[in-house]
This record gives structure tokens, C-alpha cells and sequence, in this order.
């Protein structure tokens, strides 16, 4: 069975497809009055529209498929919903209609610094976010030293992250990030936290990444790097993917100023 | 880079997020996280506290010197062959481990909140170890019982050997109506107020102060028949039973075990409905 064919995925027709979305939707429910006090909970039980809400769809209609090591760059204005799709790959929301088909783990590096408990130092962070990742306690012993050392934190990991700066805690988080193996990354606009010394560990990390034939999703404003390292892009406009190709010219009809080399 | 799991994960609206490639290998991941998250738990509540993790002994053996000292010479409450002391404390110390369980279990999704809007993970080990990290501070305290009990002359019996599946009864009731509470909670916050309101009516539905013989004297036998549909009412009598020495009421038991069952069944149920619609809840 231990074959280079037995790998092959016999659900899948073509068998480097490493991610597949079809027809996906994400409802919000935005409040328009959320009762916040006494007052306003019971005007909202005997108005008409008390608790009145609309919806909105951050993600419409959204298909498209990855190939093995193919690396996707996104962009797009805030608030177009290129996060929340990020967040539907990696099961953190569910999605309303459509289906997302996965071969293999996802790691998600999104909002790094809401993953850690402010009364825990910096070493105990770790441990939690390393058993919330699935590894075993063995292996978060192993990566420890590798998680601290990229971090460079000094003393201060011994201490709670709740004394951090901002900058300490990104590094933190992106620290923790690099330790976990998957087979597909959804990479949130944090290529560009701390100094330029730790930058540029962020982008020998990426490079890495690349090579060892990764399959990224970049979400990004720096359409410079888009344009360097993506296969392909996709411009998202209120939810939907309005253009979708080779990176420069989407990145032009994105933005006409734009002047790539 | 190869992925070792060639079977695709689905996720489609209704994922309940248990579907996996691998369930097997998934499993012993959340059995690790849940003993992480409750060995976290009980490290946590006595941070910064000078005696730490001895308060866990410290709290049980202060609340019988102060219960012992006011049931023995202000309030003299005496029940049949028991003094009263020991039926109280045997008791309330079940029933106390049961609501820190319920409160805790509803309380974790909220706390969780820096957890669940980062990562994947099956959000019912945030319940489940609150409720775990209650139930080994209750079994630190069994022993400190014990000694009491001695103090006083009584003895666990035969029935000693049924503690285990006392203990048993009393996690899958807690779990059960602690997972309930827990699905509600993101939704409807005021939930939690309202849970302590909650106990105190329930305390009072349940023989902690007053033994069931007691019972039958001044309520119809239509107002049992109610009263009995308390699944704690067999699960206290059982632990009760089981360290006093006594033999347990057998048909009082079994049926708190079928409600018990019920209850977890439905409540395993409900979280997996709610858990989905968390992340939109908890900020």
C-alpha cells in the first residue's frame, strides 16, 4: 500500500488539488440595535424593530482550487472579506452555504496576538498553544527551545505576556506559528510585524516555506510582495473574487497607479 | 509536505466539527488537550495566592471546622443514627462539587474567547476540563471526609466500594447539565446570572440539609413523584450512602443514572449544534 501511487486520492480526479471551494457563501447578522441596558431590552420587547438586524454576506459566492505548492496572494480594499474566507478554510467560522474541500492540515496564521491567555508568561503560552495544535507534550518540549531562540525575547519569557509590548507579542505569536508542520498556510498580513531584524527572519521563514513546496494563501496590502512571490492572485470586492489570474494584472486592475518592476 | 491523510475533510454547514480524516488520531490530540487545559485550570486558580495549590486541601478542611462547629452547638439539627454534621457535610460537598462544575462549565466558552477566535480545535474540551479540574478538587477532599466522618464515629461500610460509580453518576449529571448550560451561555449571557438563582432553588430540591425520610411526611405523594424527577436527588443519595455506609437507594439511583444519560446525550447533542455559531458570539 506504501506506494508513491497508493498516496494518490482516489476521491480526487487530479491528484496535486490541495484545497477546493465551491460555491461558498458566509452570512453576518450585524445588529442594528443590540440592547446593551435595561432600557434598551425592554424598548426592544415592545417595539416592532427592537431587535432588528440585517444581513451581511463578507464572503459571496467564492469557488476556485489550489494546487500542490501553488502559492495564492489575495487583495483587496477592508472590510471586503478577505479575512473572513481565511477564517472559513481554517474552520474557525462555519460558512452558511457552499462546501470546502481540504487534502491535508491547515495552519492558520491570523490575528496572532488574540491566541494567548495574558496571565500566562510567555513559556506557558507556548505549552498551551502547542497542545491546542495538536502537539503532544514530547514534541512541544522539543520545539520550546526553537520557538524561544526565534522569538528572542530574553528574560522576558519567563514573564506574563499581559507585560508585553505590541512588537513582543507579534513575535511571540509568529514564533509559535513557525513551529507548526501542515500541509497548507493561510498567512494574514503578518509578514511585516517587528523590527528589521525580525523581518527578516519573517521573510528567511517564508522563503523556507516556499521551498520546502508549501501551499500559501497570502493575504496582504503589500502588493509588492504579491506580486514577487504569488502564483496567482485574486482581487475580492465586497465578498466576491472580481479578477483572478497572473499576479501583475490583477494587481493592476486592483490598482492602475500601481508600478511594478 | 506529503499529507499523510489522503481522505479530504469536508466542511460544509453542517459540520459539526467532529468530521476528521482521522477521528482515531484526533481523539488522543483532544484527550491531551482536555488533561492540558485542566492541569492549566487547577495551576491557575491559586496564581499569585500564598499557599497555592494547598488550598485545595485548605478550603475543604476550613468549611468542616466552621459547618461542624455550627451544626454541633448553634444549631443542633440531629437526624436518625447520623450526626448531623456528617450528613451535611457528605452531601454539600457533592453538591458543591456540582454547581462549581455547572458554573464553570458555562463560564469557560466565554473565558475562552482568546482561544476560539484564533484556532481550530473541538470546543468542547474548554467544558469539559473546567468540569474535570472541579472533579479532582473534589476527590482531594473525599479523604479530608473521610477523617471527619471518623471524628464523629462513622465509617464507610461495604457500600465503600460503590464510590467509584457514585462518582460516576455525579460526573455525568454534572457534564450533562454543565454542557447544557454551556451551549446557552454565548447566546444569552444572562444565563449565567441567573444559574446561581437557579441553585439556590434547586439546593433546596435536593436532600443536602434535610434527609429523604424527612421527606415523605410532609409531601403529598403526587409532590414526590416531581420531586424525584431531580436527577441529584439519586445522585446525592448514592454519594451519601456510599461513604456512610449505608445501602443505597437502589431505585432512586437507577433512575438518576437514565436521566443522567438523557441529559448527556441531549447536551452532547446541543453543544455540536451551537458550537458552530461560537466564534460569532464570543469577543
Amino acid at each position: 500500500m506504501i506506494s508513491v501511487a497508493g498516496r494518490r486520492n482516489p476521491m480526487n480526479e487530479n491528484s496535486n488539488e490541495m484545497l477546493r471551494l465551491e460555491k461558498v457563501w458566509r452570512r453576518y447578522r450585524r445588529w442594528k440595535k443590540r440592547p446593551t441596558g435595561i432600557k434598551d431590552t425592554f424598548s426592544g420587547f415592545f417595539h416592532r424593530n427592537g431587535f432588528a438586524y440585517e444581513d451581511f454576506w463578507a464572503v459571496r459566492d467564492v469557488s476556485f482550487s489550489m494546487r500542490r505548492g501553488e502559492i495564492i496572494g489575495i487583495c483587496g480594499a477592508n472590510g471586503s472579506g478577505k479575512s473572513t474566507l481565511l477564517k472559513l478554510i481554517a474552520k474557525i467560522d462555519p460558512l452558511t452555504y457552499g462546501r470546502i474541500i481540504v487534502y491535508g492540515k491547515v495552519f492558520g496564521l491570523l490575528e496572532l496576538t488574540t491566541g494567548f491567555h495574558p496571565n500566562l508568561t510567555g513559556r506557558e503560552n507556548i505549552h498551551l498553544n502547542g497542545a491546542i495544535l495538536g502537539f503532544s507534550k514530547n514534541e512541544i518540549k522539543e520545539k520550546e527551545e526553537d520557538i524561544i531562540r526565534f522569538a528572542d525575547l530574553g528574560d522576558f519569557i519567563d514573564s506574563p505576556v499581559n507585560s508585553y509590548s505590541a512588537g513582543m507579542y507579534m513575535r511571540l505569536g509568529f514564533a509559535i506559528a513557525t513551529a507548526a508542520d501542515a500541509d497548507i498556510f493561510l498567512i494574514d498580513e503578518i509578514l511585516a510585524v517587528g523590527d528589521a531584524e525580525f523581518q527578516k527572519k519573517c521573510t528567511d521563514w517564508f522563503a523556507n516555506l516556499r521551498g520546502r513546496g508549501a501551499t500559501i494563501i497570502l493575504v496582504s496590502h503589500d502588493l509588492m510582495t504579491i506580486a514577487s512571490v504569488c502564483d496567482r492572485a485574486f482581487w475580492i470586492d465586497r465578498g466576491q473574487i472580481v479578477a483572478e489570474g497572473a499576479p501583475k494584472r490583477v494587481l493592476k486592475q486592483y490598482n492602475p497607479d500601481l508600478t511594478l518592476p | 509536505m506529503n499529507s499523510k491523510n489522503p481522505a479530504p475533510d469536508v466542511i460544509s454547514p453542517e459540520y459539526v466539527y467532529v468530521g476528521s480524516s482521522n477521528p482515531w488520531a484526533d481523539l488522543r490530540k483532544v484527550f491531551a488537550l482536555i488533561k492540558h487545559l485542566t492541569q492549566r485550570n487547577l495551576a491557575d486558580r491559586y496564581r499569585g495566592s500564598r499557599f497555592g495549590f494547598l488550598w485545595s486541601f485548605l478550603t475543604p478542611i476550613l468549611m468542616m471546622v466552621v459547618y461542624g462547629f455550627v451544626f454541633r452547638y448553634v444549631f443542633r439539627a440531629t437526624i436518625p443514627n447520623i450526626p448531623y454534621p456528617v450528613f451535611f457535610l457528605t452531601g454539600f460537598l457533592a453538591w458543591n462539587f456540582f454547581i462549581s462544575a455547572v458554573t464553570g462549565s458555562a463560564a469557560t466558552l466565554t473565558q475562552g474567547g482568546y482561544l476560539i477566535r484564533k484556532v481550530y480545535f473541538p470546543r468542547i474540551v474548554l467544558p469539559l476540563s473546567a468540569i474535570l479540574s472541579n472533579l479532582v478538587n473534589f476527590i482531594i477532599s473525599l479523604p479530608i471526609l473521610l477523617v471527619f466522618n471518623a471524628f464523629f464515629g462513622i465509617f464507610p461500610g461495604w457500600s465503600f466500594l460503590l464510590l467509584p460509580l457514585a462518582l460516576l453518576l455525579l460526573l455525568i449529571v454534572s457534564t450533562g447539565i454543565g454542557l447544557i448550560f454551556a451551549s446557552i451561555a454565548p447566546f444569552f449571557r444572562d444565563i449565567l446570572e441567573l444559574l446561581q438563582i437557579l441553585f439556590v432553588a434547586w439546593f433546596f430540591a435536593t436532600p443536602v440539609i434535610y434527609p429523604m425520610s424527612m421527606l415523605s411526611k410532609h409531601l403529598s405523594p403526587m409532590l414526590i413523584h416531581l420531586y424525584m424527577l431531580n436527577p441529584m436527588v439519586g445522585v446525592i443519595q448514592f454519594v451519601q450512602s456510599a461513604l456512610l455506609g449505608q445501602t443505597p437507594p437502589l431505585r432512586d439511583v437507577f433512575f438518576s443514572f437514565f436521566v443522567g444519560l438523557c441529559l448527556l446525550t441531549f447536551a452532547c447533542w446541543l453543544f455540536s449544534r451551537c458550537s458552530r455559531y461560537f466564534s460569532d458570539y464570543i469577543k
